[in-house]
Parts: C-alpha cells; sequence; structure tokens
C-alpha cells in the first residue's frame, strides 16, 4: 500500500533559513535543484560536445570489450605474499601503529597522532594527552598526510631549475661555505618555526660566520600582534588565553576559532562554556566585530559588521566604554548601529570583569593590539583568562630588513630554509622578487614548483614533517618532538640537515660538531645511524630534560607521549602599562565608500597563505561561508553589489560569477564576485594564496589555474587591508560552489534558540517545524513518528525457521549527535572523513555539476526574519520588490548543520534498491554493499537528507583534473573512460586507509558511520573477550560460559573519524544499549531534535539546537537586534495543525 | 480525391506485408541464438565449476617449504610461522628471519634453502606466490575466528598431509556463508584450534552436541549481513 506523507506547511512567522540567495527568493533555478534529488546537469550529459565524445567513447569501447572479451577466460595473475625480511619491532601485518609527533605551524605547533599501516602514515589526528589539545584537529593539519604523497612536492635537488645529484649539491655547499669565510653576504631565511633544535643550530651557525644575517618571515605571520606585545609587556611574552574561563569575550576580527591560531584549543576552550547540557548550564556570551562573515562569526551571540580599517574606530569607542584613557580616536565608523552596540557591548563587558576578554584579529594593526590589552588589563583578564608567558625573543630581521640589505648589495647569498614562498608571497612595495634574482639563493623546500624555486641557483627538495627528526614548541612551550613516520619518499633533506652541513665541517660522517650524546637505546624503527638531525634533537632534550633523573627515558616518555611534561613557557612577571596608549593618536582611516571601497586580504580556510594550494583534499572542501571550492573569489555584501550594478541573476549563485576589476597600490586584477550577506558594506574579501600560476611555471597538477593572486596588493603598510577602487565588468567567469547543491526543503532542518526560549520551553525544539504539528510530550511526539511501513522482521530465518527480528543485535546499536551549539562548519570532520574513508577529489568541473563526493555536507544557513519577508506567501512576489533590494539581507545571522548520513533505522533507501545493494545491519547501520551496486540511484533518489554519493567517474584511479586530446578535441580526461590517464600511482596508493574499499565507477556511496572502525573493534573486543574468559576461568571448551559483557565493545571506545577531528567537540557516537556511554546523555538532551521525524524513518543521528545568549539589553537598544528579540515569541508555530494531516 | 487514384490502388496491391529486412531475419536470429547459447555454455563451464573458484589451485613456490616436514613429522604449532593469527586479521606469512632462527643450524647450505638465505642476507623480501586470495573488497578477519573456536583446518583443509600448499576449499561467499549459518557444524574447543587432526569422538562428544554448546555458551553469533565482510 502506498504511504501518503503529507508535507507539513511550511511555518510563517519565526525565522528563515536560507543557505544562498536564490534559495530565499524561490527562482527557479534553485527550485529545480531542490526538487530533483540529482541537481541538473549531475546525472546527464550537459553539452554537445560531452554528449559527442560520449558517443563515441562508448563505440570504442564497445569495441574495446569485445575484443577483451576472450581475455576473461584468462586465469587470475599470480599474487605474491611479501612479508618483512626481518621483523621490524611491533609491527604486526594488518593492523594499525599510532605514533605521536608534532606539525610545526607559524609561532606554535600542532600535536599529532599519526595512523601508520605497515610504515605507511595513512591518517592524522590530534593528541588528546597533551596540553594544549583535546585530540581533535583541524583541516589544514589533517590535509598534510595528503602533502606527503603529494607528486608535485620538491623531488629532486634542482641546480637552476636542472636535475642534479644530492652529492653534487654537497660537494658545491662545501665549496660555498668554503667561499664565504667569516659570512660576510650570507642570509639566512628561515620560516616561523617554533623549533628550539632549529634555533640553538641558528645560534651555532652564527657564533661560526659571525658576518652572517638571519630573518625571519612568513606571509601571514602575526606581525602586529607581537610587535604591540613587545612594546606593551616587552619581548617574546605571550598571550596564552583561556577561553574557558570567560564569561564575556568580544571578539576584534579576530577569528580565533578559524583562521587566527591562539592555540589548539582556542575552539574546545570557548566551547566549554556553551556545553548546553541542562537549562542552568551557565553559557557565555560572545560579541563580534568584523568585516566577513568568519566561523567565530557564525557562533557570536551579537556580531557588527563594519570595514577592518574601521575596527580601530571601534576599539577607541570601546576603550573609551571600559574606562581606558587612550589618544586613539572614535568616530563614524558605517553603521548606524555601532554606538549603541558598542555601549551595551562595554557596559556586558565591565559587569562580567575578572570573567571578560577582548580579542584583536592578526589582520589589525598594532594599535588596536594595544587598545586591546589596554582593555583586558582594565578588565582585569590577565592571570584568569590570559596567561603572560615569557617566550623566547628572536633577533631576526624581517622579510623587509632583507630587502633594504638585498638593496644596498650587503648580501650576496640568501640560504632560504622555509616553507614561504617570498618571491610570490613577499609584500609588493618590498619588490623581493626582482631583488632576489640579483643574489644566489639556496632554497631549502618541500615546495619546488614556487616562484623563489624558479630564483633559485640550488633548489634543495626538503623533507616533509613526517619524513624528520625534529622538534617544536606549542603556543605556550610545551616541547614536543617531531619523529620521522617513514624515511623520505624522495631523499631530500630537513632544516636541521642543511644547518647541520653549514655548521659541519665533515658532512660526509656527519656530526663532528656536536657533543657526543649518549643515545637511548635506539626507539622503534630509528635507523643505525640516526643521522645529525636525530642528534641535534637529542642533544637539545637533554638541556631542555636537564631535571629528568634518566634522560633516556625521559626521551622515549616525551616520544612515545608526544611532549615533554612541564616544558612549557615560565609564566612571564611583567605588568600592562599604559604610557603606550598616548602615542596612538593617528586618525583613522575613513569609512569606505562606493567610490573609495575597500580590499580586504585574509588568510585562506583552505590553502593557508597558499603552501597548501597543491592539497587537492583542502582545494575542494568548500570555503565554510562562500562555500566556493578551487578557487579564491570577491566576497562582497547585497548592498554594495546592487550598488555595483551587478546582474541580479548572479545574486543567485549559479555557477557564473560576475568577474569586477579591482584596483589597489597601483595593480590591478580581475576577480569573481560572490554575493555574501553578512559582509560590511563597501569592504571586498578575498582569500590570499591562490593565483600561483600554471603549467610549467604553475604550482603543479591540484593547483594549477586556481584563483587569482591579491598578493599583489598587499604592502608592508597595510597588509591586511587597502583602500581600492572597483568597477564592474561584463565578464564572466565558472566558479564551482557547493552551496545549493543537496538542497533540502526548509521544515526546520536547523533549529536554534535563545537561552530565554529554552527557559521558557525545555522543550522548544519540538515546538518547531514538523514536530510542532504534534501535540503533546516529547515522548507523545515521538510515539506519533513511530508507526513505520517497515515490518519489523526481515526476510532472514534463524535455524528454527523463524523470522528474524530487524535491529536484532542485544549488545551494539550505534548511533550519533550533532550539537549545533558547538559545530562552527570549520571543515575538520570533512577532511578527516575524506582521509578516512578513501575519499577521492573530482575536480572543479565535476564539483559545478554537483558529483562531488564528500559523506559530510556542510550546509551554511542564513536566518532572518520571516516578517522580513514582504509578500504574505514569502516569495518577494507581488511587491514590485525583488528579494535583492532588501537591506536587512545584510543582516542575517548564520547557522551551520553537517548532514551527513541519517543512518535512518527505516531508510527509504533501502526499500527502493533492486539489487539489496544498500540494507540494513543488526547494530543499526545502514549499510553500502558496493560489490553489489549496480549504480542505479534509485536510493539517492529516495534519500530524504540527499546524503548519497555517487561514483559518476572512476574518480580514484582517472584523473579528472586534466584534458585531453585523444579523441580530437579538448574534453574532460575523465570522458576517455579507460583510456584516460589514471592517476593512482604507488604514490598515491600509499595514504589509502587499507580497512576501506576504494570504489570504482558507477557505485553509490555515503556515510558508514566508520564501519572499519566499529568492526575491528568488534572483532577485537570478541576475540580478546573469549580469550580472556577462558584463561580466567582455565576453561577452553564447550563449558566455557562468556558473558554480553566481555565480548561487548568498551563503552565510546570506537570513535569515528569526523568526532575524532572535530576541535569543538560536537559530535558524539556511541552504543545506545550502553548505558554509560556519553551518547545517552546527548541523546537525552532536551535540545535533541531529529531531523524530518514526521516521515517516521527514525533516524539514528540527531542534532542538538542551538542557543545563542543575547544580551537582553543589546536587543532592545540596538535596532536591527530588535527583529531578532522578536524571535523568540515566535517560535511556536503551527500548533495545533488539523488531525489529518498526519498518515498514520 | 487522389486517394483513389489508379496508382493509389496499385500500391495496396502490390504493398508487402513484412518488409524486405526480414527476409535475412530467421538466419540472424539463428546465428544470433548460436552466439548466446554459446556464450551461455562458456560462461557455465568456467564459472560454475571448481576450476573457477581455483580449489586445488597449487602454485609452485620460490622454496619448497613442506607443511608435512615442519607441522606433522617435527610437530611445529601452526602459530610459530603464522605468529600473529591471534592478534591481526592478516595471518601472516613468516619473515626470512623466522625460517632463519632454525636454519641458520639446520640445512643452513641447502640450495632449496638459497633464496631465504639470501633474503635474509640482503633484506630483500622473500616473494611467495600467493594460494588463498580474498577480493578486494571482502575483509576476513583471523583473529576473530581462531579465537571463536574455528580451526585452521575449516578453510584450509589438512595442511599437514599437503607438501605443497593448495587450495582445499572455494572460500566463495557462498560458501563462507554456509559455516556462518551452521557453525555449530565446526565449533571446537579453544584449546583445540591449531591442532588439525582433533575428532570430537575421541574424547567421547559429538560435533553437533558440543557445537551447540559451544554457541550458546559462548555466544558466537556469527554474523550474515553484508557489513560484517564487506566495506
Amino acid at each position: 500500500m502506498k504511504r501518503v506523507v503529507i508535507h507539513p506547511e511550511a511555518p510563517t512567522t519565526g525565522k528563515r533559513y536560507w543557505r544562498g540567495l536564490s534559495e530565499l527568493a524561490g527562482s527557479g533555478d534553485f527550485q529545480s535543484k531542490l526538487e530533483r534529488e540529482f541537481q541538473p546537469g549531475q546525472a546527464e550529459m550537459q553539452d554537445d560536445e560531452e554528449r559527442e565524445s560520449s558517443r563515441r567513447n562508448f563505440l570504442k569501447l564497445m569495441g574495446a570489450s569485445t575484443a577483451l572479451a576472450g581475455m576473461a577466460a584468462c586465469r587470475r595473475p599470480e599474487a605474491y605474499i611479501k612479508p618483512y625480511a626481518k621483523s621490524p619491532e611491533w609491527i604486526i601485518p594488518g593492523k594499525p601503529l599510532y605514533y605521536a609527533t608534532s606539525m610545526p605551524r607559524c609561532g606554535g605547533s600542532t600535536p599529532i597522532v599519526v595512523t601508520s599501516f605497515e610504515g605507511r602514515p595513512t591518517h592524522l589526528a590530534g593528541n588528546p594527552l597533551h596540553p594544549e589539545s583535546n585530540g581533535s584537529l583541524d583541516a589544514q593539519a589533517q590535509a598534510s598526510v595528503l602533502g606527503l604523497y603529494d607528486p608535485d612536492r620538491a623531488r629532486d635537488f634542482l641546480q637552476g631549475g636542472k636535475k642534479s645529484t644530492k652529492e653534487a649539491f654537497v660537494t658545491a655547499f662545501g665549496e660555498k661555505k668554503t667561499a664565504l669565510g667569516t659570512g660576510k653576504g650570507l642570509a639566512i631565511l628561515v620560516d616561523e618555526n617554533n623549533s628550539p633544535t632549529r634555533a640553538r643550530l641558528l645560534g651555532e651557525v652564527k657564533k661560526k660566520f659571525a658576518d652572517a644575517k638571519v630573518y625571519q618571515y612568513e606571509a601571514l605571520a602575526p606581525l602586529a600582534s607581537r610587535d604591540a606585545a613587545a612594546k606593551a609587556f616587552g619581548k617574546g611574552v605571550r598571550q596564552i588565553y583561556h577561553l574557558e574561563k570567560a564569561d564575556r569575550i568580544l571578539s576584534l576580527d579576530s577569528d580565533f576559532m578559524g583562521l587566527d591560531r591562539i592555540g589548539n584549543n582556542a575552539t574546545s576552550d570557548f566551547m566549554k562554556g556553551r556545553k548546553a547540557e541542562t537549562v542552568s548550564d551557565p553559557m557565555n556570551r560572545l560579541y563580534m566585530v568584523e568585516a566577513r562573515y568568519s566561523v567565530t562569526g557564525g557562533m557570536a551571540d551579537h556580531r557588527l559588521r563594519v570595514a577592518p580599517s574601521q575596527i580601530l574606530k571601534v576599539a577607541a569607542a570601546l576603550a573609551k566604554g571600559l574606562g581606558v584613557t587612550s589618544a586613539a580616536q572614535g568616530g563614524e565608523v558605517g553603521n548606524a548601529n555601532a554606538p549603541a552596540w558598542i555601549e551595551e557591548a562595554a557596559k556586558d563587558l565591565l559587569a562580567a570583569k575578572g570573567k571578560a576578554v577582548v580579542l584583536a584579529g592578526d589582520g589589525q594593526p598594532a594599535a588596536v593590539h594595544l587598545l586591546v590589552a589596554a582593555m583586558n588589563d582594565a578588565l582585569g583578564a590577565f592571570g584568569t583568562v590570559i596567561e603572560l608567558k615569557q617566550g623566547e625573543s628572536s633577533d631576526a630581521g624581517t622579510l623587509a630588513d632583507l630587502a633594504k640589505a638585498l638593496e644596498s648589495k650587503e648580501i650576496t647569498t640568501v640560504l632560504a630554509i622555509t616553507e614561504a614562498d617570498p618571491a610570490f608571497d613577499a609584500p609588493s612595495d618590498l619588490k623581493f622578487a626582482e631583488k632576489l634574482k640579483n643574489v644566489e639563493t639556496i632554497l631549502l623546500s618541500t615546495r619546488h614548483r614556487t616562484a623563489t624555486a624558479r630564483l633559485a641557483a640550488w633548489a634543495v627538495p626538503g623533507t616533509h614533517y613526517l619524513e624528520q627528526w625534529g622538534d617544536v614548541r606549542a603556543t605556550d612551550g610545551t616541547y614536543s618532538i617531531v619523529q620521522p613516520m617513514i624515511l623520505p619518499l624522495h631523499g631530500g633533506l630537513s632544516d636541521l640537515d642543511i644547518l647541520n652541513l653549514l655548521l659541519d665541517d665533515t658532512p660526509a660522517t656527519g656530526t663532528a660538531l656536536l657533543a657526543p650524546v649518549s643515545l637511548a637505546p635506539a626507539p622503534v624503527g630509528i635507523p643505525e645511524d640516526p643521522g645529525a638531525a636525530f642528534k641535534a634533537v637529542r642533544a637539545t632534550f637533554d638541556v631542555l630534560a636537564a631535571s629528568a633523573a634518566n634522560k633516556d627515558d625521559a626521551w622515549n616518555f616525551a616520544l612515545r607521549d608526544g611532549f615533554l611534561p612541564g616544558s612549557a613557557y615560565p609564566a612571564a612577571t611583567v605588568k600592562f602599562s599604559g604610557a603606550i596608549l598616548s602615542t596612538l593618536g593617528a586618525p583613522a582611516a575613513p569609512v569606505p565608500t562606493l567610490e573609495n571601497m575597500e580590499l580586504h586580504l585574509t588568510a585562506c580556510a583552505k590553502i593557508h597563505d597558499g603552501r597548501y594550494i597543491n592539497n587537492g583534499w583542502l582545494q575542494e572542501a568548500p570555503d565554510p561561508v562562500s562555500k566556493a571550492t578551487w578557487d579564491n573569489c570577491a566576497m562582497v555584501s547585497v548592498k554594495t553589489a546592487r550598488a555595483l550594478n551587478v546582474d541580479r541573476k548572479y545574486f543567485s549563485i549559479a555557477d557564473d560569477a560576475a568577474v569586477i576589476s579591482v584596483t589597489a597600490n597601483g595593480v590591478t586584477k580581475e576577480l569573481p564576485l560572490v554575493v555574501v550577506p553578512g559582509q560590511a558594506d563597501h569592504v571586498i574579501t578575498v582569500n590570499l594564496g591562490y593565483g600561483q600560476g600554471s603549467g610549467a611555471n604553475g604550482p603543479g597538477l591540484v593547483g594549477d589555474g586556481t584563483g587569482v593572486d591579491v598578493y599583489a596588493f598587499r604592502t608592508t603598510a597595510q597588509p591586511g587591508f587597502t583602500a581600492a577602487k572597483v568597477t564592474l565588468t561584463d565578464k564572466t567567469s565558472k566558479l564551482a560552489l557547493t552551496q545549493e547543491h543537496s538542497s533540502m526543503y526548509g521544515r526546520a532542518l536547523v533549529r536554534e534558540g535563545t537561552t530565554e526560549d529554552w527557559k521558557e520551553n525545555a522543550d522548544f525544539v519540538l515546538e518547531m517545524g514538523s514536530d510542532a504539528h504534534v501535540n503533546g510530550t516529547r515522548e507523545e511526539k515521538a510515539a506519533e513518528n513511530n508507526y513505520s511501513f517497515y515490518k519489523p522482521v526481515g526476510r532472514e530465518k534463524d535455524t528454527e525457521g523463524n523470522a528474524v527480528l530487524h535491529l536484532n543485535d542485544k549488545l551494539h546499536q550505534w548511533g550519533m549527535v550533532i550539537d549545533l551549539n558547538r559545530c562552527i562548519g570549520c571543515n575538520s570532520c570533512l577532511v578527516a572523513c575524506q582521509s578516512e574513508n578513501n575519499i577521492p577529489i573530482v575536480g572543479k568541473e565535476q564539483v559545478i555539476r554537483g558529483r562531488e563526493m564528500h559523506w559530510i555536507r556542510m550546509d551554511r544557513y542564513f536566518a532572518t526574519d520571516l516578517d522580513q519577508d514582504v509578500n504574505p506567501e514569502n516569495k518577494f512576489m507581488g511587491t514590485g520588490k525583488d528579494v535583492w533590494e532588501e537591506d536587512f539581507l545584510d543582516e542575517p545571522e548564520m547557522v551551520v548543520q553537517p548532514v551527513g548520513c541519517q543512518q535512518c533505522e527505516s531508510a527509504p533507501c533501502e526499500t527502493v534498491c533492486p539489487v539489496n545493494a544498500t540494507i540494513h545491519s543488526p547494530d543499526g547501520l545502514n549499510v553500502m554493499v558496493y560489490n553489489r551496486c549496480i549504480g542505479t540511484r534509485y536510493c539517492a533518489n529516495n534519500c530524504p537528507f540527499k546524503a548519497r554519493r555517487f561514483n559518476f567517474f572512476d574518480y580514484n584511479k582517472r584523473n579528472p583534473l586534466v584534458k585531453s586530446e585523444k579523441l580530437g578535441f579538448e574534453h574532460g580526461n575523465l570522458y576517455d573512460g579507460p583510456l584516460g590517464d589514471r592517476w593512482d600511482t604507488e604514490l598515491s596508493k600509499l595514504q589509502k586507509n587499507p580497512n576501506v574499499s576504494v570504489r570504482m565507477r558507477g557505485v553509490m556511496e555515503k556515510c558508514t558511520y566508520c564501519l572499519q572502525r566499529i568492526e575491528s573493534s568488534r572483532a577485537e573486543a570478541r576475540a580478546r573477550g573469549r580469550k580472556k574468559a577462558a584463561l580466567e576461568s582455565g576453561t577452553f571448551d564447550e563449558n566455557l560460559v562468556v558473558t554480553d559483557e566481555q565480548i561487548r565493545i568498551k563503552t565510546d571506545s570506537v570513535k569515528v573519524a569526523c568526532q575524532q577531528a572535530c576541535p569543538a567537540d560536537a559530535i558524539m557516537f556511541g552504543n545506545l544499549l550502553d548505558e554509560k556511554s556519553k551518547i545517552n546523555a546527548w541523546k537525552k538532551n532536551s535540545r535533541n531534535y531529529e531531523l524530518l521525524s514526521y516521515l517516521a524513518i527514525k533516524t539514528r543521528t540527531s542534532y542538538l539546537a542551538r542557543i545563542k545568549n543575547p544580551n537582553p539589553a543589546l536587543l532592545e537598544k540596538v535596532a536591527y537586534e530588535k527583529q531578532k528579540a522578536g524571535n523568540a515569541s515566535k517560535l511556536h508555530v503551527g500548533h495545533h495543525a488539523s488531525p489529518e494531516s498526519h498518515a498514520h | 480525391m487522389k486517394f483513389f487514384t489508379s496508382a493509389y490502388y496499385s500500391s495496396l496491391v502490390m504493398a508487402n506485408i513484412f518488409p524486405r529486412w526480414t527476409n535475412s531475419f530467421p538466419l540472424q536470429l539463428v546465428v544470433a541464438l548460436l552466439f548466446i547459447g554459446g556464450g551461455v555454455t562458456a560462461g557455465v563451464t568456467y564459472y560454475f565449476t571448481q576450476k573457477y573458484t581455483r580449489v586445488g589451485y597449487q602454485p609452485n613456490q620460490p622454496v619448497p617449504f613442506s607443511h608435512v616436514i615442519h607441522a606433522k613429522q617435527l610437530g611445529m604449532d601452526c602459530r610459530y610461522c603464522h605468529s600473529f593469527v591471534e592478534q591481526s586479521g592478516h595471518a601472516n606469512v613468516p619473515t626470512s628471519s623466522t625460517c632463519w632462527n632454525c636454519h641458520q643450524h639446520v640445512k643452513t647450505n641447502s640450495p632449496n634453502l638459497a633464496p631465504i638465505k639470501e633474503s635474509v642476507e640482503s633484506g630483500k623480501p622473500m616473494e611467495w606466490v600467493k594460494v588463498h586470495k580474498t577480493p578486494d573488497y571482502a575483509y576476513f578477519n583471523h583473529s576473530v575466528h581462531v579465537s571463536s573456536g574455528v580451526s585452521c583446518v575449516s578453510c584450509h583443509g589438512d595442511i599437514l598431509e599437503m607438501p605443497v600448499v593448495f587450495q582445499h576449499e572455494s572460500q566463495s561467499m557462498g560458501w563462507c556463508l554456509e559455516c556462518h549459518r551452521n557453525s555449530e557444524e565446526k565449533l571446537r574447543p579453544l584449546d583445540q584450534i591449531t591442532n588439525l587432526k582433533y575428532k570430537p569422538e575421541d574424547q567421547g562428544k559429538t560435533q553437533l552436541a558440543m557445537g551447540q554448546k559451544i554457541k550458546e555458551n559462548w555466544k558466537i553469533n556469527p554474523p550474515e549481513n553484508c557489513a560484517s565482510c564487506h566495506r
């Protein structure tokens, strides 16, 4: 019998959640995407060219397969088993080993636990033991394992661009060393690495070469904040934030949970104040002042959008409100709400003295950082929320100093040991690339397809941090050892190696310079001669661990745990001195206007400063806010786009984008434009790092020709923002935005309320969307949605012929909860999932067609008040006004929601599969059987969450990024089918998780709840449990009794990849039948709700609604906030729907 | 009016009921059927026989290792060489140095052992030819089977009698499921797993009664769902 589901009406008051402007406008383009499982072009041929190539291919294929038909009778080829000649210690074939190491980052480090299968690093996770980590890992660190296997990494020693050898380099380097004498003319340029050993060796180098100079540079180093800290507290003083101790946080352009890294724990610390387990739990409050929506801004309870240049004025006004006297000038900031907003925010901060903190963004000038320090002093944040620690101070020069020295011809040789690409990303006023041409450059980097490498006399392949010995300090100074996971794949040298070469007069034998150190009994996998770098690190360690009773033990423990306990920087005994504030009288920049716009340049959430441009996982991860993949774009507000006269069709983002021409600092560039609500008016935000060229002068296969270079706009004086002239061109550009891919109907998919709503009605989430249509308590509502057209029994029969119950596993039933109150939309989970589950990248062309393969889709919604919708039918029609003409669009709230397979108990996909390729497992997983799948895609069509992904091509095997000419005209390589270029090289295979099938063309896939992790835990629990029971009782025969508890997987011991990676601890996974499991506490939270529960599909993944903690005074005083205040009372919608509207 | 012209009538009279191409249709049909029939026959002969499932597949190994000598005559336990079978999904093939533990004293210079010696000295791995091959999309776990009362002999046959190892069972999915559905026929005490000659009758038990009891007491519940092996 056909079941008719009557979809509840969409509410007409309250908030409206939308992903893109065309969704809000209900435009045709969006509707067609919404109503179809596969968006137009995703599942069919799009153009004649494709159709033609496909037809020809088909004929070719048919011919080939007929010819090959006879071959099928051949025997399977002989396969070999190659056991180790000598068993390496600890390695059990088939079982991963986990090693602790640390990833060097600008000014800090990220502690990492590496999963290694027979010596191959395949997956990274955070190190929960480390004091500065909750065990999570951000997307960039997560994706760095792919960088290890990047085929376009530096592999060869290049002399003037020509392939040379290591021996030739060592000889030439030795000669160079002799020629340098005391080091006159030598400049050593290093990146912002916090390695004590490197610093120590650089010190040695300076002793040996007294006239050599050291410079430090990275494009996005937080120079202004460091400068301000030096002025306010003294050199080397570091501010360590403990956001868990703050009740009120105000951020001035600091995306501290995203791009402005203030430490690995910033997000998790912040979320500790947002647990919201019960109604009475205290909640912190976040104020955000920023120009473009950031992930931090999305979490804010109150947000003020102003241009980046105006932040200084906001800071001045705020400082005044907090009673700080300074010479800084406030004034008009281009947002009418600002004065009242700032006043109320200041009051709120003052009321929470001792538990309030202000942060400033890395892109802001030192003046803002100084004002912020003064404010924190006034708020009593030092010693409570902010800990001052005395770190090392470096006397290295800046890049500007180096440029000056190059100019004056003092320097003849530059030894650049850096992952940065100064010839590309240096501020344009330094004209650094030109100056570098006049000297001899020796570059050591893991990236050789860079502008700097092309200029270098010698380009030496550097080792990846997973291939080398090294060490690094975290932001708070905690010392970690960087240990190699694999021998260098392409040979190469590490930074310590080349410094040792510089120091050592007998490089061939290694280590004469260093005092002999007593080596620990060689830990696992260390070659017999561990090399100079190892010895150098060990020597540093012995100094740092001077107090340890046994240094070898301390070393082994530090290697195992990933850090040296008690090695954090000592507390600084400094006080903030306010004297400096009187120097801040410089007038602030005027408010940007249409004629004088502001160009805002930020780090990229994906490729950072450009160093990850060749990382496919990061390139294809959608930007958290703009949702752009493979490119950068110019983000502007709706009002600005209107003022620029952008054709309205480009507002509703399809794949075409209008192109604007931006002129600043004498440079003009054309950029694709994306309208992003919530952006400050007359500000264009662009991510840095893209546009590194193409072809032979490009960064390599993945990053080839992606995006536009905006470093050219950057100057030393104004690295973060600059005035610009903008005009609209009549060009368009293709962008791959995933914004509206896999769109779902409204129906209260994301739910949120305020602390007030929650207090008023603990079950407020069930008064929203479809759940509002059922009266009664939570239990009654659940019962209402508990009908099912599935029989509780399947076709399986037990030995007595009785039908087996569906979900009959009595030990394990898996479930997941995602807390929207903590999720910031940072993409960590998405990349972790990709790494764990062998998910391929598909390239820009395929993303445009909606064929991206990510199992987790990060939905980003903007929310606006429904009452603002002009027309009663919420369509903006009939009023003569288009949605684009509305000003309120620029003041939306932002909510994110990760959606993967919801693992429905009564899964709609299962009933429609003609070959039973998607079925239910007894422990409640909706499983996908790749070897059965014939690719009908019926399941995806029937999935209400659009959570299934189809392999339209053999993405794992065929390179989707290149064009082919095989058919006589240019077309995508994928269309060549089996004749196309492959990219599954031995190198790329090394990264694959051996416990997950690599899917081929024509197969459906989706989130499996990391089935491989569950299954290996289950196997281990059973194998160990039974064996332990036998050994304990001494009974090995049939009389041995094993209890359920003995073979049950230990509570919360299975962590899925996304959960493990989440910096905000927003994902909980566990066994619903295990009372001790945290998942049950999460499911009992009154914020818990299921998506589309009225369909009675009983999803195993549920969500916890988001709770905002707005300031009541602000809601009252500030105009646009008032509308948000109104929403609370409008939550109770559609309460008494007629009973007929329910299907039973 | 033109319908009633003579040309119209003549066309009616002259019209063929069947179009011209039908002339050769019977021949085409026969040829097609021959091809299809041939294909089906060839397919059945190949795919429905044990040759396809490789029962009896006995490749030559680089070293003529005999399980008869080592495991039967010398009485070495399976786990001396396949040492991680209880811990890992893979039952590892021994490293060359494992062989050399004994052979550095015994038959060190036997020409048959030359490849092992070379491997030990050079560190280059031996290339043993794989006998049992699971497809890439199937994940078999040795440890959970041997810890749940399934003996080596159930899947590999009586290796003790094999001078050169061959594939004894089809190891197809149907064969796996047969045991998963009727595991009482194979289960045995945990201390008899590597005793390939074990017979319950020797201890006065019957396999079925014992197997049934093991199944209940040890909570053996062999999964039959796809996800236990395919992922």
